[in-house]
């Protein structure tokens, strides 16, 4: 597929009539997937429209796959649905928890990286996989914590996931920098450890920093323009995985649609420089 | 329980509750910056995306009440109707019964029935897709029936009715209209339609004898029993002009006996 074609953005509320209307060249387009958990209405309407001239990936953001209360069979029905009418390119959930007893944060909050706990995720993702008939792809999250109870590198379980379930890795970019930055580690060792394989989709996005007692601490807000570092990484990313469907995520204080495309401009000419076709 | 289990237990009652917080540090590998201030990330970002997710469905009872009060409110709101689903369009849901309680016996008891509108608003949004009930459906059945027809309303009509002007500061407040009129309390009840038009959702405001017409239909009585307490209500109650204003605003999807068996 051309470079071209590989980046795309993530399609919000407030962007959506002015997309419909401008019909600019874009890749490919993503949604979260609980927004459009609905009967009717307005939305599913705006959904087709927008299917009819984009390729559609769907991202799931409130599954709790990684949590340990029973898979919301609800929740899961309703992806179910979605994903039948939507024929999206891509499924997508994240290595995260959002739900205990019942009880949402509507969050996603880090899993300790155990074997138990890597256990728990095969089964889940298995079971999500079976239940959808397809194969999903599963994101590495930011985060704010480490457990001491952690026993394998994040990037060791993500390789692990994969190999064992099947499932495809949407490799967040940014993810791996805030997480490298908040908690010690080289961003390339995470990226090189990655079975390329799994690679199917990209993320990029923009983070903030907070002054936590003396110190910064990156937090995953989707506020910002994507950060020069970011945009490094997602270069050696691109040398080591050739091109892949790359998107560019934004979702508070949302910027001018002009704005966020110009970001999947960067993304894709970063692609067309560094991706090196394998002999 | 597993310790995976556990952990999520201690990591979710830790954000829930400060005190619990404290016991969870252990679990949390110390590096520069205290368990508490690596948590209080985590516990901001529950509370700003449930203060943002209720914002957009009821922008006019953030904009009525402030900023500064409606994201405290919200983390009082959560304490007592944790999210129960990963589609925060869920929470909602409890958030009028909430406002009105909070506000009831005060000179804001209004906001109560202004958030029942907000959300009423919110559940056509998202209801069920129907075929609006076509007006030569009723045209066809033998007229000596037609008092007795009871139509079932289409999945996306709602009917809000309160002692305060609702409708108008709804409007004023969630589409900014007229920005800087005073409402005057006083000004009396209002009854509102919300209907399905289309994949649109429209909203208007009834005089009360439509009103009492439409809440009798919507609750299932007879055409004959509607008009009854309609015309109580307004002896000059044109029941013609009611029902042809309300299948053309796709109030109904289907009548009965529906003249077809």
């Amino acid at each position: 597929m051309a470079a071209a074609a590989l980046a795309g953005i993530g399609l919000r509320a407030g962007h959506v009539e002015e997309l419909l209307e401008r019909k600019p060249p874009i890749g490919w387009l993503e949604v979260h997937s609980e927004n459009y958990f609905v009967a009717g209405g307005a939305l599913h309407a705006q959904l087709e429209r927008v299917r009819a001239d984009y390729p559609l990936s769907l991202h799931g953001v409130g599954l709790s796959l990684g949590g340990s209360d029973p898979l919301d069979a609800a929740h899961v029905a309703s992806l179910a649905t979605l994903v039948q009418r939507c024929e999206p390119l891509f499924v997508s959930e994240h290595l995260a928890w959002g739900s205990h007893d019942g009880g949402h944060f509507n969050d996603l909050l880090p899993l300790p990286y155990t074997a138990e706990a890597l256990a728990h995720m095969v089964n889940r993702v298995d079971a999500l996989q079976e239940s959808l008939g397809r194969t999903v792809l599963i994101e590495n999250i930011s985060s704010y914590l480490q457990f001491n109870c952690s026993s394998i590198p994040e990037w060791e379980f993500l390789a692990e996931l994969a190999g064992r379930t099947g499932c495809g890795l949407l490799l967040d970019v940014n993810n791996v920098y805030v997480n490298a930055q908040n908690h010690g580690f080289d961003p390339l060792r995470f990226i090189e450890a990655l079975p390329a394989d799994a690679i199917r989709e990209i993320h990029l996005a923009g983070h903030s920093t907070q002054h936590v007692a003396g110190q910064d601490l990156l937090v995953d807000t989707h506020d910002a323009p994507v950060c020069k570092a970011v945009w490094e990484l997602f270069a050696a990313t691109t040398r080591r995985f050739g091109a892949r469907h790359t998107l560019v995520e934004w979702d508070a204080s949302l910027p001018a649609l002009d704005v966020l495309l110009g970001e999947a401009d960067r993304a894709r000419a970063i692609q067309a420089t560094h991706h090196v076709v394998a002999v | 329980m597993s310790s995976l289990s556990e952990l999520q237990a201690r990591f979710a009652a830790a954000l829930r509750d400060d005190t619990a917080a404290a016991g969870f540090g252990d679990a949390i590998l110390a590096a520069g910056i205290d368990a508490a201030d690596r948590l209080a990330v985590y516990r901001n970002n529950w509370q700003v995306n449930a203060t943002q997710a209720l914002a957009l469905t009821f922008p006019a009872i953030e904009r009525l009440t402030g900023r500064a009060f409606f994201a405290p409110f919200v983390r009082e709101f959560l304490g007592a109707h944790p999210s129960r689903s990963g589609d925060l369009r869920a929470l909602g849901g409890p958030f009028p019964d909430f406002v009105a309680r909070r506000f009831s016996g005060t000179p804001h008891e209004y906001l109560g029935d202004v958030a029942a509108l907000e959300w009423a608003w919110q559940e056509a949004l998202v209801a069920h897709d129907a075929a609006p009930l076509a007006a030569d459906r009723i045209a066809a059945v033998p007229a000596g029936e037609v008092p007795a027809l009871r139509f079932s309303a289409h999945p996306g009509t709602r009917l809000v009715s309160s002692p305060w002007p609702v409708f108008t500061i709804w409007r004023h407040n969630r589409f900014a209209e007229d920005d800087g009129a005073l409402i005057q309390l006083d000004r009396g009840a209002e009854q509102v339609l919300i209907h399905r038009s289309g994949p649109g959702t429209m909203a208007r405001l009834c005089e009360p004898a439509d009103y009492r017409f439409l809440a009798a239909l919507y609750a299932g009585r007879s055409l004959a029993e509607a008009y009854d307490r309609a015309s109580a209500t307004a002896s000059t109650f044109d029941v013609g002009l009611a029902l042809r204003q309300a299948v053309t605003d796709g109030v109904f999807c289907a009548l009965e006996p529906d003249g077809t068996d």
